[in-house]
């Protein structure tokens, strides 16, 4: 009987009101000085700080240059705080998407109570969920059972840096760039690990296993597909991937001509979508958490805001990997400029039809496939994507090299005259070369698993 | 409040805190007797590790530190751990007796000491070194710049690559033979007796 | 103590308002030898628990300690001496021009290289011998001892 004894924690009712009323005043603070400077440009707001400091300097008569430092720190918080916000509002709102899109599927409504068309129906989930209390069973290990969640969720909020929003609106645009987001989702594994260590329950244990063996998987194909598209593009930065599909060309490399790296890279694409579709424990890769065989798996202990974290975790993740397809291979915010709408609105909303479209593939899947053995899913990985995404990356460094002796006429072979139509041809000849090769490696491994692996 | 700046000290500040950080986790690592908290606080005293190359301008291996340590070894240190069930109880895991006290001042004073005689090196001036011969000849190099132009910024990827594949390529294709050849040993070496004879 | 620390070590890197963009931090850098001091007393740590630590695997994760403070101090030396100046070819005249020289970085590529490789085949060998013979112990495998 002693394993039916919980230990209850009653829920901190006063420290969560705190952080919700500084979290409002931050949010109307933001809001006031966005408000007060003008809508779609925060410069202002900036300037408004440096002018504080500049203030400060006269003031107190201190060194005579600006601490630089400690003003890029507080205009850097600021914008964090924004993108804090926009992003657990998208947590919040995609399972609410979700929802009303598998209902559709499904020929059902969907939650329609709370709210117009029950357009507030993740606010009300939120506040039940900060009612609950939090449970930490008897015999499980409890720093872990702590900590696990937030292992999980603060790299999901990290990963939001990065996010090409739009034209001029990515937040911090490192030199690392999309390595970045693999060494995020390191972290997501040791999150799942700790929380099916720390629950002392059979089927998180088997959870954790499964999860961890099939994300560190489906990061090779990951990665084999994200050098196919720096040699590309030449460059890791998110902004230059970018470039380089509007431009054709950044200052590192590029392929001389604009292209969506989906034309060239179409295989890469449906290998890192399914990758990534596995990375953030979708179906029909969902093994780590289905609800059918271990009753939703690592997160089966959990409750109250710490099951809220992994959920909103999970959520945020697949707003970055939809982020990330978008920006490595459908243009990022590229497209037609809207009329009324200005140059960075319009780049936003061509971003954000492009994740919801990617989204919606996501939900599709869900809705329609169901899931997968773990022995076939290894198979899939080990077997299929894997020596795929290796072939595709060999002829990516081919099709590199070929469109590089394009470029530079003292390599050709034979001189030919250099216009447009000779380009275009030889675009179109290494084109459907590398299709065809694709093709050839490829159509072995594109066999159904039972006729092949018999 | 008058002369009070504390940007000269704010790489210091990062210095410190980072490096305490990498310091207390390997305590951990040390100390504790739980071999899964060991674990888990050798991945912190890593990312730690990334932490501080970042604050030394080298991004890349900050970053690669963190995905190779944190996604590779130390799932893989993690797995072995649940594989060999973890500890067993009622077993002294580490050893605390009198030769325990003495091994560690004498490890920690002659690394101290070691330490202390790095402290009073003058390295001679920054920025110009004999490699730049060796250098010279081997690279063709992409990155030129003049000094106020490259100073204390992050090594670009460029030049890691560059060296990679100009002077070094040979050591680094052994390396990936090296790497190859523990997998497939590793492979081999883990499968059971009969299935290793039926395969060979 | 504070003279001791902020010493005449500082070797000159300055950050200044013209190359804010791409700089982590303002003002003069760390030097070389806080990092080395930091990196000595870790390596230490690892010696002290290779030493004393009886299960295996606690082992090898304090030999992955040592490993780091090596790398470590390699990529301490590689900011320290990572830039070479060289004469323009060909011409006479000109300014300097500069380059980097990441051979520090370069060797922490390879030590990590050989870590992975260390802690793939050490773990192998642990969960052979724990199939083998039970136990994970450092002191039990005293199968030699007659």
């Amino acid at each position: 009987m002693k394993l039916l004894e919980w230990r209850v924690r009653r829920v901190p009712v006063g420290k969560i009101s705190l952080i919700l009323g500084i979290l409002a005043f931050v949010l109307f603070a933001t809001w006031k000085i966005w408000a007060l400077t003008g809508y779609w440009s925060l410069e202002p707001a900036f300037d408004s700080i440096r002018n504080f400091f500049l203030n400060l300097r006269d003031k107190f008569g201190g060194p005579g240059e600006l601490p630089m430092g400690l003003y890029n720190t507080i205009i850097i918080t600021l914008k964090l705080l924004g993108i804090l916000v926009v992003l657990l509002l998208i947590g919040a709102y995609s399972t609410l998407m979700e929802r009303k899109i598998l209902a559709f599927m499904q020929d059902r409504l969907g939650p329609t109570r709370v709210g117009p068309r029950g357009i507030l129906q993740p606010i009300a989930d939120g506040l039940k969920l900060l009612q609950k209390e939090c449970i930490v069973p008897l015999g499980a290990d409890r720093n872990f059972h702590y900590l696990a969640p937030v292992i999980c969720f603060i790299p999901a909020l990290m990963g939001a840096v990065l996010i090409p929003f739009g034209k001029g609106l990515i937040p911090v645009d490192l030199n690392v760039g999309i390595l970045y987001f693999f060494a995020l989702g390191a972290f997501g594994e040791l999150g799942i690990f700790l929380a099916a260590w720390g629950s002392n329950n059979k089927y998180s244990a088997i959870a954790g296993f499964r999860a961890v063996a099939q994300l560190v998987s489906y990061e090779i194909p990951m990665a084999f597909c994200i050098m196919s598209i720096v040699l590309l593009s030449g460059s890791l930065k998110i902004g230059d991937i970018i470039n380089a599909q509007i431009e054709g060309a950044t200052a590192y490399g590029g392929l001389g001509f604009p292209i969506w790296f989906i034309v060239p890279q179409f295989l890469g694409f449906l290998i890192f979508f399914l990758s990534a579709v596995a990375e953030t424990n979708r179906t029909p890769f969902d093994l780590a958490e289905a609800e059918s065989e271990l009753v939703s798996g690592f997160h089966t202990e959990y409750t109250g805001l710490r099951w809220a974290f992994f959920f909103l975790a999970e959520y945020v993740n697949i707003f970055i990997g939809a982020s990330i397809i978008t920006a490595m291979y459908l243009g990022g915010y590229a497209g037609p400029e809207l009329p009324f709408l200005g140059i960075t609105l319009s780049s936003v909303v061509w971003f954000c039809l492009k994740v919801f479209l990617i989204f919606f593939i996501i939900v599709w899947l869900r809705g329609t496939l169901p899931r997968l053995r773990v022995d076939q899913l290894m198979m899939l990985c080990w077997k299929r994507l894997i020596p795929i995404a290796m072939a595709n990356f060999l002829l990516t460094g081919i099709f590199v090299f070929a469109n590089t002796v394009r470029l530079t006429p003292q390599l050709w072979p034979v001189h030919l005259e250099n216009s447009a139509y000779t380009s275009i041809a030889a675009i179109v000849f290494i084109l459907i070369a590398m299709f065809g090769l694709a093709w050839f490696f490829a159509k072995d491994l594109l066999k159904p698993i039972k006729e092949r692996d018999a | 409040m008058n002369n009070l700046d504390l940007t000269p000290y704010v790489p210091w500040i990062w210095f410190s805190f980072f490096g305490l950080f990498t310091l207390v986790m390997a305590l951990g690592v040390v100390f504790h007797r739980k071999i899964v908290y060991n674990a888990v606080f050798l991945a912190l005293s890593l990312v730690g590790t990334g932490a501080l190359y970042i604050t030394l301008n080298a991004d890349f291996l900050g970053i690669v530190q963190i995905l190779l340590y944190v996604g590779g070894i130390i799932v893989l240190i993690l797995f072995s751990i649940l594989l060999t069930r973890g500890e067993e109880r009622g077993v002294e895991y580490v050893n605390r007796n009198k030769q325990s006290f003495w091994a560690f001042s004498l490890i920690m004073g002659l690394s101290l000491w070691i330490g202390t005689q790095f402290w009073k090196v003058q390295w001679p001036d920054a920025n110009r070194n004999l490699a730049a011969n060796h250098w010279e000849r081997y690279s063709e190099i992409a990155t030129i710049k003049t000094l106020p132009q490259i100073l204390n910024r992050t090594v670009p990827v460029e030049a890691i690559g560059d060296g990679l594949m100009k002077p070094y390529l040979l050591i680094f294709e052994l390396a990936s033979i090296v790497l190859l050849v523990a997998m497939v040993g590793v492979v081999i070496y883990m499968k059971p007796e009969k299935e290793r004879g039926a395969d060979a | 103590m504070l003279n001791f620390f902020l010493n005449d070590v500082f070797s000159g890197q300055q950050c200044t308002i013209e190359n804010i963009g791409n700089c982590h931090f303002y003002g003069p850098a760390v030097p070389v030898n806080a990092y080395l001091f930091l990196a000595m007393i870790l390596f230490g740590l690892g010696a002290y628990g290779v030493v004393t630590r009886k299960h295996l695997i606690s082992i090898l994760m304090c030999m992955e300690i040592m490993l780091n403070a090596v790398n470590l101090m390699l990529v301490a030396f590689s900011r320290q001496w990572g830039l070479a100046s060289m004469r323009p070819p060909f011409v006479s005249t000109g300014d300097d021009f500069w380059v980097y020289v990441p051979v520090g970085q370069i060797f922490v590529i390879f030590s990590l290289t050989i870590a992975v490789a260390e802690a793939a085949i050490g773990l192998a060998l642990v969960y052979h011998i724990y199939r083998s013979l039970g136990t994970t112990q450092a002191e039990d495998f005293d199968l030699l001892k007659g």
